[in-house]
């Protein structure tokens, strides 16, 4: 199953198009709304360190300092931006995603440049065994992309057929179930699960 | 014998509030793949709009198997034609051409 993480523009016709590109959820941005059919969470992007909480918590900032200090704090979920050494390994080690959106080239002022450093990135979290997550980061329904797109894109950014597969849907099925689990009031941290409550407190 | 340049076809899919002829698609798929391949990059690709195939904003381009990523990637990367909004959606890749006509 595929999954789009990162849409801005979310209402009736965009929730047609998304099923009718094959898609089995969304993360919205900036957007809350219900839909039927598919399985949406609420995502939230951060520009520096705070405490705000969603179901899917993410950092854009391309400074390597507050990279490194969200990583370290385990406070975000992703980030989107371009990382280097250091900050790829620590997400890998981490669990935190490397969130590449399509939108990002598609409007991009200097196409190659935004390129090279995307398939930099790519190739660092590739090697770390970062997780990958590729989203449309569409704005409005024209920027919508097809799962198929996605993996051509993915597949362009150096990752194989199978690689950009999974960065469409593994680490994304994960948080959903972790989401689940938090609105069931089963969550606690990350490896520890209310599994069944006892009869004494 | 080994054939050396294998070819795929790309059924894709226009969705635009407009309907435009085969040349204006043609033309913008192809300034896509100038401005991404550059020149030797399309030439590699060995891209080639199917005229006869078209049909309601859907159409088949031809392309060298090894480098259709990135002839996926130049159809995505597509945001206006003519001034006018659009989105590319490239629907399924086949081996030969008798197959397309089901599809389209």
């Amino acid at each position: 199953m595929f999954y789009d993480f990162w849409i801005e523009n979310f209402d009736g016709e965009t929730e047609k198009l998304l099923k009718k590109l094959g898609f089995a959820g969304a993360c919205l941005f900036g957007a809350v709304a219900e839909a039927k059919g598919l399985i949406t969470i609420e995502g939230k992007s951060i520009k520096n360190k705070s405490s705000e909480t969603a179901d899917f918590l993410v950092l854009e900032n391309i400074d390597e300092k507050v990279q490194r200090a969200a990583i370290k704090n385990c406070s975000v979920d992703g980030i989107r931006a371009f990382v280097k050494y250091p900050a790829v390994k620590e997400m890998a080690e981490k669990r935190i995603a490397l969130i590449v959106c399509f939108s990002d080239l598609l409007n991009a002022y200097d196409l190659k440049k935004t390129l090279f450093l995307m398939r930099r990135s790519v190739s660092l979290a590739k090697k770390y065994k970062t997780p990958i997550v590729i989203a449309s980061g569409a704005k409005s329904n024209w920027e919508l992309r097809s799962p198929s797109d996605l993996t051509a894109f993915a597949e362009v950014l150096g990752l194989c057929t199978g690689d950009a597969k999974k960065a469409l849907g593994v680490f994304q099925e994960k948080l959903i179930e972790r989401t689940k689990l938090k609105r069931e009031g089963k969550y606690i941290s990350p490896g520890v699960t209310v599994i069944e409550h006892g009869k004494t407190k | 014998m080994v054939k050396l340049n294998r070819k795929r076809y790309i059924v894709f899919e226009i969705t635009s509030n407009k309907e435009f002829s085969s040349d204006m698609a043609e033309r913008a798929i192809l300034d896509s793949s100038l401005k991404f391949l550059g020149e030797l990059g399309t030439s590699e690709a060995g891209i080639k709009f199917l005229h006869e195939f078209w049909h309601e904003n859907k159409g088949v381009l031809s392309a060298n198997a090894n480098h259709i990523p990135k002839v996926k990637l130049v159809l995505a990367l597509i945001k206006k034609i003519s001034g006018h909004d659009v989105m590319i959606r490239s629907k399924k890749v086949f081996g030969t051409l008798k197959k397309i006509k089901s599809e389209i």
